[in-house]
């Protein structure tokens, strides 16, 4: 019995100084540097994916788990506190602890990349100054009213209750780091807001009711003031986002009004058992582009103008929340990844400037795109019965010029993600040519 | 904290609302002739059902199309999915085959069900002559099929005046498919339908050159007002800023049928449709009855030709509906659906979606059943006779005013004037009223005739009328 007790504190003991030294070697800075380190994301990425996408999502976005890259934690969030949920877990809240399912090394990773996919503001604070008029520009230490943290770390632009004043915000903040990215306000309209990117001026673009200024890759201290002076009552409340700088998508929201506006644009389409066709505004694809998805978790778009199937992506179909909320600006997001995206396209090639007369499809199993090219009509059906591939079958349905040959132009994808192939065709010039003449029905697959 | 920040959205938006300059909040009266009823229709659970296309076919089965892009049927209270996929649709036509003809952004679509298993396969191009730019107010409306096969819509503009491609346009389509845009100044003409006699009359928004929304008759080779589409238009040489004064798109452009004062009558005007009935819906036979989004009421139009040409009025017949009203329809019982949807742009009522109907049960309402134009003034005639006692010519409350054409969004009332009846004269029957009083041809002019009596003692629910003056005898 004695040797039983002893024993269960020596294990007690033991797993104290295990979890201890666990602590011990590992700090905020440490994890913080782990985070810069493209190898060690990219590990951190793969164990992330296998362990904690089902309940996080992918993307990080949060599902029955919470959201691992917005600014709110509620349990922390430094990078040791990140680490240690990790190894602890939330029993009661059905999150298992990792600290004996995997190496220590392994749970430094998955910090590492939760870390390095941060948006948005850390440790984010406020200065209300009150003024005395609209027409009061003089800004002095003295007119400060109340400051303070704000701990979810979002710009809320209701905290101020009086007539003049001016709010300005400032903790340090996560932009992308693979891509342009831009502070973004919306709905306001002759409102004087100015933006400091670690200490300078940026320089605002302004249109209809937007403001924007250009962000800087990754970490930068960001200060933004709001004056009110003439502004009216509906614009003291900007929806601010950051958006990417060529189709400008909303990528995360950074203001609370924008945050209400981001949970109100969820609405996801999928193909659960049954192929479904969207036809809406899409991220990155062109007017006209009709969406398809199938069960199988592989989707496409022909697009009705060029008689091109101008995007491949793997997942779910779409969320066409941004794209049916509110006025309906802007684009569905797809819930995957992309294979390939116009410009990128698999399109049939008859001559220069050729005609491209969209049919019809019909939705009978896989959805049969008909359409015609300079007269020659032609049938396209998608088979996405084979696990990681997809081939599209054309069947030559009319040929009153009597067209022999076919080519198609492929989307250029690296070889390694994608192959493209065909059993009829010749490639030439990177592109796939058919002899419709033998072949009547020909096909293309694609492989990932 | 999310419910928190929600509701303090809602205030925001409202208080923005109320600071509107045209008075939001100005209907509040409310409108109901006797005799008639709202009832609200429920629509599928826990379906986005935000209705932009409505019609009936001839075995009284109901279609409708929502903002989402679905297609739906009612037939016998019970709603089955159609088609969906569709990209944000704003009209839906049964046509005479029984297929489903439905305009959304990108295009106008065929939807026919080839198994006759209640649900569409084929999804048929009909027509896309116009450019989309995936801009959020490139709407799509209609179609109306006129006596001839060809297939009518109108295209809004884009988001401050647009990109081209035939924005503020209207259509037709050929029974083989050949479209051709063939008038343009159009604004945000939400609304299209087609009279029994052949005559295509559309709505369009106030905004930009729309000092107050109007209806105006499609004719081919016309412009509408809004010249952002003039350099579209045949024969254009260049930029329409460099070719044309204010003052020559003034005359050049299309005179409204029938003016729809901006809060009183009308913010958002919806398709207009036509009460043929036969009686069924009670004694307001054959005028055009139109829903309206933002003020969430029905109004009704009165149209009369002076001099070869339309002109008329319009005056508030029902209000109080839950949601914004842009489609309406009457069925072969003689009801009137509503289809509903306020998201993007407000309502007066609350829900953001839904499906009314407007049913009469037989109770001769007392109202103003028409209004006509004399040499001296107007003829106004009940739908009940009128107590003697209470016509005079003091009970008569008349303004007159006209509204800028400009590039300004909206227009206040310009040179707003009161004009005194000099006398009115009853009719032997009672059931109608002359009134004399000056007449300027150009004006709207509001009859305020609220004070009249029935001889059964009731009081009209809708006691001003909104007559727009372009010609006099």
């Amino acid at each position: 019995m004695g040797k039983l007790r002893c024993s269960i504190r020596l294990i007690a003991s033991l797993a104290i100084f295990l979890v201890c030294s666990a602590f011990a070697h590992s700090s905020d800075e440490e994890l913080n540097a782990l985070s810069l380190k493209p190898d060690v994301n990219k590990k951190g990425q793969s164990l992330y994916l296998s362990f904690c996408a089902g309940c996080h999502k992918k993307d990080l976005s949060g599902a029955v788990g919470f959201n691992l890259k917005d600014g709110e934690w509620i349990h922390g969030d430094k990078p040791t506190d990140i680490l240690r949920n990790l190894q602890n877990g939330f029993s009661s809240a059905g999150m298992p602890g990792f600290k004996n399912a995997i190496s220590l090394a392994d749970q430094k990773a998955i910090v590492a990349y939760i870390l390095s996919k941060r948006e948005g503001f850390e440790q984010l604070t406020y200065q209300l100054y009150q003024l005395d008029s609209d027409d009061d520009y003089k800004i002095e230490s003295k007119d400060i009213v109340a400051s303070g943290r704000l701990k979810n770390n979002y710009l809320d632009f209701e905290l101020p209750e009086i007539k003049h004043y001016m709010i300005e915000f400032s903790g340090q903040f996560h932009a992308p780091k693979d891509q342009p990215s831009f502070l973004y306000a919306e709905k306001a309209a002759g409102v004087r807001l100015e933006l400091l990117v670690n200490g300078k001026a940026a320089k605002v673009s302004k249109y209809a009711d937007v403001q924007r200024w250009p962000l800087l890759p990754g970490k930068q201290a960001l200060t933004l003031r709001f004056y009110s002076n003439h502004a009216k009552a509906w614009v003291r409340n900007p929806a601010v986002y950051v958006t990417n700088a060529k189709d400008k998508i909303k990528l995360f929201p950074v203001s609370l009004r924008a945050l209400a506006q981001s949970k109100d644009a969820t609405f996801e389409v999928k193909a659960e058992s049954a192929y479904l066709v969207e036809q809406k505004k899409i991220i990155n694809l062109p007017p006209y582009s009709i969406a398809v998805g199938a069960p199988q978790k592989v989707n496409f778009s022909f697009n009705s103008r060029s008689c091109a199937v101008n995007a491949l992506w793997l997942g779910d179909l779409l969320n066409i929340g941004p794209n049916i909320g509110g006025r309906g600006k802007d684009g569905s997001i797809p819930l995957g990844d992309w294979l390939y995206h116009s410009p990128q396209v698999l399109q049939p090639k008859i001559a220069d400037g050729q005609v491209c007369q969209f049919i019809k499809y019909r939705l009978q199993g896989s959805p049969e795109f008909y359409f015609s090219l300079n007269g020659l009509q032609l049938k396209l059906v998608a088979d996405t019965q084979v696990a990681e591939q997809i081939t599209f079958n054309y069947f030559v349905l009319a040929n009153p010029q009597e067209v022999t040959q076919l080519s198609f132009e492929l989307p250029k994808v690296q070889a390694n993600k994608l192959s493209v192939s065909s059993q009829e065709a010749v490639l030439t010039n990177e592109r796939l040519q058919f002899d419709i003449n033998k072949h009547a029905k020909f096909s293309i697959n694609m492989a990932w | 904290m999310f419910t928190k920040k929600f509701n303090n959205l809602f205030s925001f938006i409202c208080v923005c609302a109320l600071t509107w300059p045209a008075g939001v909040g100005a209907a509040k009266s409310v409108y109901k002739p006797d005799g008639y009823q709202i009832q609200t229709v429920q629509t599928p659970a826990n379906i986005r059902f935000h209705i932009t296309g409505l019609d009936s076919d001839n075995k009284g089965d109901l279609y409708v199309a929502t903002r989402i892009g679905d297609v739906w049927r009612y037939r016998q209270q019970t709603w089955s999915k159609f088609a969906s996929g569709l990209h944000e649709p704003t009209g839906l036509l049964v046509d005479d085959d029984g297929s489903i003809l439905v305009a959304h952004k990108p295009q106008l679509t065929r939807l026919v069900d080839i198994d006759n298993d209640g649900i569409a396969e084929d999804y048929i191009h009909v027509a896309s002559g116009w450019e989309f730019h995936n801009d959020y107010h490139e709407f799509n409306f209609g179609p109306v099929k006129d006596k001839q096969g060809y297939l009518h819509g109108t295209l809004n503009l884009g988001f401050q005046g647009g990109y081209g491609g035939y924005r503020g346009f209207a259509y037709k389509v050929s029974p083989s498919g050949e479209f051709t845009p063939y008038s343009w100044g159009l604004r945000s003409p939400a609304g299209i339908g087609i009279h029994p006699n052949g005559d295509i009359f559309y709505s369009d928004n106030q905004g930009s050159w729309v000092g107050t929304s109007k209806i105006h008759l499609l004719e081919e080779g016309k412009f509408y007002g809004t010249p952002n589409s003039l350099n579209e238009a045949p024969g254009a040489k260049g930029r329409w800023q460099d070719q044309y004064t204010v003052a020559e798109l003034d005359q050049m452009r299309e005179t409204p049928v029938v003016l729809l004062p901006h809060g009183e009558i009308a913010k958002s005007p919806g398709n207009p449709e036509w009460d043929f009935t036969g009686g069924a819906f009670g004694p307001f036979k054959g005028q055009m009855f139109m829903p309206d989004l933002t003020m969430s009421n029905i109004f009704r139009v009165m149209l009369e030709k002076v001099n070869g040409q339309y002109q008329g009025a319009a005056i508030t017949f029902m209000n109080g509906f839950q949601s914004g009203n842009i489609r309406a329809e009457f069925d072969t019982q003689g009801q009137l659906w509503v289809g509903q949807t306020a998201r993007g742009w407000g309502a007066e009522g609350n829900k953001p979606f839904g499906l009314q109907k407007v049913v009469w049960d037989g109770t001769n309402p007392f109202e103003l059943l028409d209004i006509k134009l004399t040499k001296t003034g107007f003829k106004l005639s009940f739908t009940e006779a009128l107590d003697a006692a209470s016509v005079n010519a003091a009970q008569f409350k008349v303004q007159q005013w006209h509204y800028h054409y400009h590039n300004k969004y909206g227009s206040d009332k310009v040179a707003l004037k009161d004009i005194k009846v000099a006398s009115v004269s009853l009719a032997s029957d009672n059931k109608s009223v002359q009134i004399k009083l000056p007449l300027t041809a150009g004006k709207v002019m509001a009859i305020d005739f609220a004070q009249l009596k029935s001889q059964s003692g009731r009081k009209v629910s809708s006691g001003k009328v909104f007559y727009t003056l372009n010609q006099t005898y």
